[in-house]
């Protein structure tokens, strides 16, 4: 069986992700090297200071805003809390508060197809208790 | 009373799916102790054929189950079909266990009720019950001494339209042409039960016919035969 | 470790059940959605059967007793690890003192609590389900109680390369149900095959079990659901011998109103059968609160195999998927 586009997608993120340069795969009877230049993290973890901090999409795929809830604007969050999910095929992997605040603007939409960065929420950090 | 005492009676045998897990093979003609004989027969050969995963002898009938991933149950069903009509028939000769019995009481509370259906007394129903030896025709709906087939046609007892609360453990009781022999009460587990059946009797030494702390667990296999001894009968 | 610390009755272990022994009147048994199990397996990378905790009563609360990787399956029950919410069909990493709170879903109906590496209790007969009616397998023959303490065989370490975890699309969502005509909204629909006696009923009957819907009745638990709906009539009134019977299986009862045996149905029966659920479809009637509304279409041998094809496809990627997203500590 060969790793489908959305797999491939999905393991370059992590590389991404994880500041991997190179993978080597074998699974079963299968074989893949990738190669990346491992990227820096995205949006919150690059400007600690500013107060109100932009959540990225960590992954490639389709968005859940629901997936704890329906989320409002105004919504208190932790440091911490699953926000959303992003689906490829049947695996959903979570899109993460890295600080605690207050939910200022939805940026995804609902079922919506993201890329590694696509800017989903932005929050209102709260000082002092992240 | 009202019961309708006709029971399907196929002139030939047929192999019919049930669902895509398993084949039903129902024999033809009356129960009889040949046929079920076959029947066990079969069911010991079809659980060795590729892709089965189990087997389970009816009253008169087979099940087949397989692993629905793998199977090809059309294949199945054909040599289901083909192979039935060539299963030899003969004796198979079960082990004996006696089990004593006192009749009527508690846990035998439907004694009376019985016998003044058959118009007769309490202790005739005992004889009669206890005249014959019981074969075990087919696992019953759980583990334990399983369908049990043997009774005295005279003592053909319609089940209740209405199930009643009885005791669980050890009872003897009649339904149809059926008779029953609980396994002992298992402490933690329910003490009654709703049943259409008749207990007409209690077996107080009755051994537990499964038991895993036992290799193998299970004391009696289809094909054992029972035999109840009427130690007393109370009124 | 887990510690159950509140729980209400008929909450058991289960797995994918036990399979050889019916020859002593012993069914299969095991859980009531096989893939909401299989998928939370897949999370852990534990095997396919691996027995998971099958909750179908709630609230249920536990702590875990030290770190410990898990998932939550099935019904959405707004599982909290101390107090954060998780998505529902959710694996991630409990530490050592969290409490996890599983709450009444609004619908649906079992949820599942799988582990990494699985529950270390005995196999009796070849399965951890537990048999209720006679008292084996699982956790000590029983459902289980607060207080009860639950150990892990010790599994293969590894990392969610996420922190938060990882999570598979539910069995509902990605794995397509069949349709019917007039299917109204939240109607849930399951396939049969013609059973031995089918041919008995009469022709309005036969018609009818899959034009019209039925309703879960509350006589409706782990050992079968009963149904109401239109009465379904026979022929002939004959008896029945006593036979063999699987998980699945559509009884009709001199009532008429069917009653469809499940994961925990006896071995045998001696009720006359219209039809059969196929394998693939039993975990939607497992899903299916008392209240909810049934509806049957007939299928054939080839439809199942393909419904059975497509479980395991999303499984099989599910499983591969999920793969990439654990990393092994060496």
């Amino acid at each position: 069986m060969m790793f489908t586009s959305d797999e491939i997608a999905l393991l370059v993120a992590s590389m991404k992700r994880n500041g991997v340069a190179e993978l080597d795969i074998r699974h079963d009877a299968e074989e893949l090297r990738l190669v990346s230049a491992a990227g820096a993290r995205p949006g919150p973890s690059s400007s600690p200071r500013k107060a109100a901090r932009t959540i990225s999409a960590t992954a490639f795929g389709v968005l859940d805003l629901e997936a704890t809830g329906p989320l409002a604007v105004g919504a208190s969050i932790a440091a911490g809390d699953i926000v959303a999910t992003v689906a490829v095929g049947p695996l959903r992997r979570p899109v993460v508060s890295p600080v605690a605040g207050k939910l200022t603007k939805i940026l995804g939409r609902q079922g919506q197809r993201v890329e590694y960065g696509t800017p989903l929420f932005e929050i209102l950090e709260t000082k002092g208790l992240s | 009373m009202s019961v309708n005492r006709d029971v399907t009676v196929l002139q030939e045998a047929r192999v019919s799916f049930c669902g895509n897990t398993a084949v039903l093979l129902d024999a033809e003609g009356p129960l009889t102790l040949a046929t079920q004989e076959r029947i066990w027969r079969l069911s010991d050969t079809a659980r060795q054929w590729e892709g089965v995963v189990d087997t389970q002898p009816g009253m008169n009938s087979l099940l087949v189950v397989v692993d629905p991933k793998t199977a090809d149950l059309e294949a199945l069903a054909a040599r289901l079909g083909e192979t039935w009509p060539a299963v030899p028939s003969g004796r198979i000769e079960g082990r004996l266990l006696e089990v004593g019995v006192v009749y009527g009481g508690e846990g035998g509370q439907d004694l009376p009720e019985v016998a003044a259906f058959h118009k007769c007394t309490p202790a005739d129903v005992a004889k009669l019950h206890a005249a014959p030896e019981y074969t075990i025709f087919a696992p019953g709906v759980t583990a334990g001494f399983g369908y049990l087939f043997g009774m005295d046609p005279r003592l053909f007892t319609p089940r209740r339209q209405v199930p009643v609360m009885r005791a669980l453990g050890g009872g003897v009781s009649i339904a149809g042409i059926q008779s029953n022999l609980g396994k002992p009460y298992v402490e933690g587990s329910a003490k009654a039960a709703p049943t259409g059946w008749y207990m007409i009797g209690r077996a107080p030494d009755v051994p537990s016919p499964f038991d895993f702390d036992k290799t193998p667990p299970n004391l009696v296999s289809l094909g054992d035969r029972i035999r109840f001894r009427v130690d007393r009968v109370e009124a | 470790m887990i510690e159950i610390l509140e729980t209400p009755p008929l909450n058991t272990m289960q797995d994918l059940g036990r399979v050889g022994y019916r020859q002593h009147g012993i069914g299969r048994g095991g859980v009531m959605d096989r893939l909401a199990l299989a998928a939370g397996n897949a999370l852990l990378g534990n095997e396919e059967g691996e027995a998971g905790l099958e909750f179908q009563l709630f609230p249920v609360r536990l702590r875990f007793t030290k770190e410990t990787a898990f998932a939550v399956t099935g019904a959405d029950c707004e599982a909290r690890l101390s107090g954060r919410r998780l998505p529902a069909w959710w694996a991630t990493r409990a530490e050592a003192g969290d409490e996890l709170v599983l709450s009444s879903p609004r619908k649906e109906m079992r949820a599942y609590l799988t582990i990494a590496g699985g529950f270390d209790v005995p196999k009796v007969l070849g399965s951890r389900s537990t048999h209720a009616r006679d008292s084996f397998g699982g956790y000590h023959g029983r459902a289980l109680l607060a207080g009860d303490v639950l150990q892990s065989r010790a599994p293969e370490p590894f990392l969610f390369r996420d922190g938060a975890g990882v999570g598979a699309t539910p069995a509902a969502e990605a794995v397509a149900a069949a349709t019917c005509e007039d299917l109204a909204e939240g109607e849930t629909v399951v396939r049969a095959i013609p059973a031995a006696e089918y041919q008995t009923f009469d022709e309005a009957s036969r018609n009818a079990l899959c034009r019209t819907p039925w309703k879960v009745t509350a006589r409706s638990n782990r050992q079968g659901y009963a149904l109401s709906g239109t009465p379904l009539r026979r022929n002939a009134l004959l008896e029945m011998r006593s036979h063999a019977i699987v998980p699945g299986v559509i009884q009709v009862p001199p009532s008429g109103q069917p009653l469809i045996q499940l994961a925990e149905a006896n071995s045998a029966g001696g009720y006359p059968k219209i039809g059969v659920v196929i394998e693939a479809d039993l975990w939607r009637i497992g899903q299916l609160p008392p209240g909810g509304t049934l509806r049957f279409v007939w299928c054939s041998l080839a439809e199942a195999r393909a419904a059975e094809e497509a479980a395991e496809a999303y499984l099989a990627r599910l499983r591969r998927l999920a793969g990439y997203c654990r990393s092994a500590i060496a």
